[in-house]
């Protein structure tokens, strides 16, 4: 199944310009949708999830027209919001039970079979009788995904799934995630540029509702090949290296700033080339280096 | 539908508030029938203490009394997706905006009546009282509760339900709704005022939308030995009142339906920070 998507357009009474002209052809898999906060990676990810419309363009599941035909779509779509509450003093199994009833599962023991099956491979089969407002922020998430896999879905829509989670969480929501079959299309959206990095083939860069680039992984990288120089300077030499080179990004690196600079040629002066990566690409991105 | 009215009934009914409410209203009511320290709507003359006029009529008193009992039932019911941040996962499954709309309302009213069984509870109580005198009692009769029930508790109930859930649904506040139904409580006894002075007596009866008007004309010429053995029976103006008005608000529920949206009111909040911040956010 393709998940097709036409100039989309979208604009907010307040005026903000959430979606401007986005086209994206997304196929099966585990698809990366990176973008700083802002960038209307929210308002696609609810557009497509049905709770919100476009002003203009067109989205195709399928031969299902997502904008138009909502319900459809619903049946076969798992969503986890960027942010979600759940029922005071209710247990994960029977929110859980309520939620595939609400997705049309009437069958009370083909119910209790799926939940519990959901929450063994979300991890939280021995915490199911907790109420999931008591939940710490990683087993929350785990519930969320537990949720949005509820009667096979065939689109799994996360929204910045990771954000607040310790490591070792965050590792375990990425084998959950990793788990889901292959013919299911997964859109993951996020700003860590990590999470893209180890999940996803194919990725997107969006900011300011505009998309900058799509493709696979692997593409993004060539794109800047042999263009990233690195080099580790003082804090108050930073705004000379500002003004003087393209700097993608800096970080601090044993409390000095280590600055990546875009040039096409060897800048020289103790710049070395540095390894490439993904993070890179997002940064020359959205400074609209490439 | 059903998913939606059992998931009310099943909320509701493990809810303390639903039993509080209860016992509240039980208590009331049993101070009332049992002592003459406590009155409800007024002392009830020589008529037996827990005579079928005098429980009926306590079912319409404590029907306008439970206003905002009524309210938090229909404003919690209609908000609670969104008060607690489920909407979301709600409205991307294929349910059925009829289902959920209608389902939620008619689980919820249905629960909004339990507190006023209190009623019936206290005067079935207050006669075993210790410091209740049984010279004031007659026999436990059936028939004022049935309709006290069916003339006050139900329609009352309804038609402040639908005004209330209309309110919350589509305000999504607590203080609107609260704020509401207050209003509702202000106008009655303003426009009871002006009602009363009105020659024509259909035109008044038809004006109360709590029933009282009616039932006070009905009731006026009974004796007490009537009002011993009958409560006031469900004909003439009375049951006019009562069709027309449960059948005016359930019209209103019904229209209101229309305006009802799953995408309304839709935010984001960009609250989240970088996990990894450049020094310099924009160089260029």
């Amino acid at each position: 199944m393709i998940l097709k998507i036409d100039n989309l357009n979208k604009q907010y009474s307040n005026g903000v310009v959430a979606l401007s002209n986005v086209s994206l052809a997304i196929f099966s898999g585990m698809f990366g949708l990176l973008g700083p906060n802002g960038a209307g990676k929210s308002s696609l990810m609810r557009t497509l999830a049905t709770l919100q419309d476009a002003d203009s363009g067109s989205v195709m599941l399928g031969e299902i027209d997502v904008l138009n035909n909502k319900e459809e779509v619903r049946k076969i779509l798992g969503y986890l919001p960027q942010e979600f509450g759940v029922y005071p003093r209710t247990s994960a199994v029977e929110l859980m039970d309520h939620l595939a009833l609400l997705k049309g599962f009437i069958h009370k023991g083909e119910r209790r079979e799926m939940v519990a099956h959901l929450l063994v491979k979300a991890n939280l089969y021995e915490h199911r009788k907790k109420a999931v407002s008591s939940y710490s922020g990683g087993m929350r998430q785990r519930f969320g995904i537990a949720q949005c896999l509820i009667g096979n879905p065939k689109l799994v829509i996360v929204d910045e799934p990771t954000a607040g989670l310790d490591p070792g969480e965050r590792n375990r929501f990425y084998n959950i995630l990793g788990e889901i079959s292959e013919n299911v299309i997964v859109i993951l959206s996020t700003h860590i540029v990590q999470d893209v990095k180890e999940l996803c083939t194919h990725m997107a860069i969006m900011d300011k509702g505009k998309l900058l680039f799509s493709g696979n992984t692997d593409d993004a990288l060539q794109q800047i090949k042999g263009k990233v120089w690195e080099r580790k300077v003082e804090k108050a030499e930073l705004p000379k290296y500002q003004n003087e080179y393209k700097i993608i990004s800096s970080k601090l690196t044993g409390g000095k700033p280590l600055i990546h600079a875009f040039s096409l040629t060897d800048p020289g002066y103790g710049f070395a080339k540095a390894e490439e990566n993904l993070e890179d690409v997002f940064f020359a991105n959205l400074n609209d280096l490439v | 539908m059903w998913k939606f009215i059992l998931y009310e009934w099943k909320y509701w009914l493990r809810s303390p508030m639903t039993w509080i409410f209860l016992i509240i209203n039980t208590l009331m009511v049993m101070g009332a029938v049992s002592s003459d320290q406590v009155t409800i709507g007024g002392s009830i003359g020589s008529v037996h203490k827990n005579a079928p006029y005098v429980i009926q009529f306590y079912y319409g008193v404590m029907s306008l009394v439970c206003l905002l009992m009524t309210t938090a039932f229909m404003n919690a019911s209609a908000n609670r997706d969104f008060a607690h941040d489920m909407y979301q996962l709600v409205f991307t499954s294929p349910i059925k905006k009829r289902d959920y709309y209608f389902g939620k309302f008619i689980g919820a009213v249905t629960m909004a009546i339990i507190p006023l069984l209190g009623v019936s509870l206290g005067s079935l109580i207050g006669p075993l009282m210790p410091w209740a005198q049984p010279e004031r009692y007659g026999y436990a009769a059936w028939n004022g509760h049935l309709l006290g029930i069916i003339t006050f508790a139900i329609p009352n109930t309804i038609i402040a339900a639908v005004l209330i859930y209309i309110l919350a649904i589509h305000y999504r506040s607590n203080i609107v709704s609260f704020m509401g139904s207050m209003l509702i409580l202000v106008l009655y006894g303003v426009s009871a005022g002006f009602t009363k002075d009105i020659e024509k007596e259909w035109l008044a009866n038809l004006l109360d939308p709590f029933g009282f008007h009616p039932e006070n004309i009905i009731s006026k010429y009974m004796t007490i030995d009537e009002k011993n053995i009958h409560g006031v029976a469900l004909t003439g103006a009375f049951l006019i009142n009562r069709l027309v008005w449960t059948g005016v608000t359930l019209a209103i529920l019904v229209a209101a339906y229309f305006k009802f949206s799953f995408s309304a009111k839709c935010t984001i909040k960009y609250h989240r920070i970088f996990t990894f911040s450049p020094l310099v956010p924009h160089p260029f």
